[in-house]
């Protein structure tokens, strides 16, 4: 799994993310539970005391007050708690506050406040209520609630403790997530690329589960039944449209021998060869035609093998050397080394073409050169010329099928040489190019390593 | 004795333009209309070659042939086919095939073609180091032509394109066989590509010497031997 490849990437960030947003969130939302709880506890005790203590005064006036107040001080239960009773002036009868503080008010339901206790030697966070009695002397009533703080602190810290041991857990769960997603994806991508190197009976393997990658995985496999259904229709109807056509053609040459050879009449004779020349370049278009779309179709796949470039460059050099010689044309072959796996008949073929378009087409050229360069994964073979060359607009015109630049036809030639060229590129999976050999025309064929 | 060929092909006008010509060629021959009767005629092995359509009602042309080796009948067949790429050619050689036509063609390539067969068909190659015809000679191990008395220098494809027509003396070789010979390519290299190689060979066997040995057959390809 390359862990840099943005979608996988995104994917892990994706997952991490909502992992982590989904624990934070469960963590937080357990701590303010846990923090208002508490003070809610602390809320309700202190308003117990605080009715508690009303009922005292009730009975018995300031004073059994004061005594109580004193006396719950003094206990163990009371070590948390804050009491004061002040009288209407403000004097203080009884209670471990030193006076009244300042910014509470009189009456008041709930406050928090940080106060010094007396005989404390630190401020201590209160919570408490206060309530004028009857008689007007005023009852302040609280509780520390210095631990609730500490409890939330330490809450903080083991929701953090318990964040950071949760990040490299979702990192893991994220990584494991996306290569089992990674891993159905992977199934589909190599089979679509096998498919696309010519192995039309590759189908995606399903497990059987009917979740959305089966789902997607038997779409596949339906398209590529379909198109191996096409290319097999393909296959037949180019074979038997070779049998349909070549027949009528070789009929009509057959036909045509037999009439030369009666008659001696040079007009006739004459006529009969010049048709003859046609039905040999129909017959030459169709094989073209139908070589193309089979190359098209992948069809020769099988028949590739490890080719001596050099070897191969050199039989074509000499194949088309005494001819280019005698247009006055030197046929260069750079010297090459190196062994590729290719259709040697139909890449020879396609060279061959590209040089016959050259001594043919290419107008005041002198010099043909043919050269190869190897890379790992790439073979680029060009033939270059030196002759007037093709403008740019006109390159995609030469690319065409039957497409001709010569606007008269007057030119041998059905347009298809190109094509052939282009199919016989696309079957080794990859590309024909027209470039600027300045001055001249410079055609690249390009094959790549197959899988 | 004249050679027996039989022809198998299904469509009457291909049929009877073959017929008619090996007929006027001098051979003896049977014909079928179908794969079966075809298989049913070539199994008793007594004939020199057997010219074999691709496609064929009943039993197709691969059928036959596979049928026919699998008998071990060894006539040579000559496949004649309207698929004609360059993997076609070889499933039909691979499948037992002694040679493969492509439809159209000219009657003087499958004429050519057959005669190769029959002949080869009589008389197994043997190993030769030296083909001679009339005055001129070609050393295959020293690599050495000579034309009487004189030494021919010849380059290495010079070499191998004489020594291919030598093999095939007084037959017609067509530009087709020449390029399956030579270079073993079955494509048409298009212009006049055969042409400029045989005359190159020509110039340096031929020019100078009364006698010619390398002939153009006209609207069929060459011939090499002494004048007829």
């Amino acid at each position: 799994m390359r862990l840099l490849s943005s979608a996988t990437a995104r994917l892990v960030a994706l997952i991490f993310v909502l992992q982590i947003a989904m624990t934070g969130g469960v963590l937080l939302l357990a701590r303010n539970a846990i923090v208002q709880q508490s003070a809610r506890d602390r809320q309700e005790i202190v308003a117990e005391v605080a009715n508690d203590l009303r009922a005292w005064h009730a009975r018995g006036g300031d004073a059994a007050l004061a005594t109580e107040i004193t006396s719950r001080l003094d206990t163990l239960r009371g070590e948390n708690l804050v009491l004061l009773l002040t009288a209407a002036d403000g004097r203080v009868i009884a209670g471990n506050l030193a006076a009244w503080p300042p910014v509470v008010a009189r009456t008041t339901n709930w406050q928090t406040i940080d106060l010094f206790r007396t005989g404390a030697d630190r401020a201590e966070r209160l919570g408490i209520s206060a309530t004028t009695l009857p008689g007007g002397s005023h009852l302040l009533t609280g509780h520390v609630i210095e631990s609730d703080v500490r409890y939330a602190q330490v809450s903080q810290r083991v929701l953090i403790a318990a964040f950071l041991f949760t990040v490299p857990l979702a990192l893991i769960v994220a990584a494991a997530m996306t290569r089992a997603i990674n891993r159905r994806v992977a199934g589909i991508a190599d089979t679509a690329s096998a498919v696309a190197e010519g192995d039309l009976a590759r189908r995606v393997p399903l497990d059987g589960s009917g979740d959305s990658f089966d789902r997607l995985g038997d779409g596949v496999n339906a398209m590529l039944a379909r198109i191996q259904t096409l290319v097999e229709e393909l296959r037949i109807v180019t074979g038997s449209l070779a049998h349909d056509l070549r027949g009528p053609i070789f009929r009509l040459t057959a036909t045509l021998e037999e009439a030369r050879n009666a008659t001696d009449d040079p007009v006739a004779t004459a006529a009969m060869e010049r048709v003859s020349v046609e039905a040999a370049a129909l017959q030459t278009m169709l094989a073209t035609a139908m070589q193309i779309a089979q190359a098209e179709a992948g069809i020769g796949r099988d028949r590739f093998g490890d080719v001596d470039v050099a070897a191969m460059l050199g039989d074509i050099g000499e194949l088309y050397g005494p001819a280019a010689e005698d247009r006055g044309i030197t046929l260069v072959v750079t010297p090459f080394e190196g062994h590729f796996r290719l259709h040697r008949e139909l890449v020879s073929q396609a060279i061959g073409n590209v040089i016959d378009n050259a001594m043919r087409h290419a107008a005041g050229a002198t010099r043909i050169t043919v050269s190869a360069i190897l890379s790992e994964a790439a073979l680029t073979i060009s033939v270059a010329d030196n002759g007037v060359g093709i403008a740019v607009a006109d390159r995609a015109t030469a690319l065409r099928r039957f497409g001709r630049l010569d606007p008269s036809r007057h030119a041998p030639g059905a347009g298809l040489g190109l094509s052939l060229v282009e199919a016989v590129a696309h079957l080794h999976d990859g590309n024909l190019a027209l470039g600027d050999n300045a001055p001249g025309l410079r055609v690249e064929m390009t094959l790549r390593t197959q899988g | 004795m004249s050679r027996k060929i039989l022809v198998v092909e299904d469509d009457r006008t291909t049929a009877d333009y073959i017929v008619k010509g090996l007929v006027e060629a001098g051979y003896n021959v049977d014909r079928a209309d179908n794969g079966r009767d075809g298989f049913f005629l070539a199994s008793d092995g007594s004939y020199d070659v057997v010219v074999l359509d691709r496609m064929l009602p009943q039993l197709d042309g691969l059928a036959v042939l596979a049928a026919l080796r699998a008998a071990s009948i060894e006539t040579p067949v000559i496949i004649l086919s309207a698929l004609g790429t360059a993997d076609d050619r070889i499933t039909g050689l691979t499948g037992g095939a002694d040679d493969y036509l492509v439809k159209p063609f000219v009657f003087a390539e499958l004429l050519a073609r057959l005669q190769r067969l029959a002949r080869r068909g009589n008389a197994p190659a043997a190993v030769e180091t030296r083909l001679v015809c009339a005055d001129l000679e070609l050393d295959l191990l020293a690599r050495r032509v000579k034309r009487g008395s004189m030494t021919v220098a010849l380059q290495p494809l010079e070499f191998r394109l004489l020594e291919f027509l030598m093999r095939h003396p007084d037959q017609v070789v067509t530009r087709t066989m020449v390029l399956e010979g030579v270079w073993d390519y079955h494509f048409d290299p298009g212009t006049n590509i055969i042409d400029v190689h045989v005359s190159r060979l020509r110039r340096k066997i031929d020019a100078g010497f009364d006698k010619p040995l390398l002939h153009t057959v006209r609207g069929a390809g060459y011939r090499f031997g002494p004048e007829v």
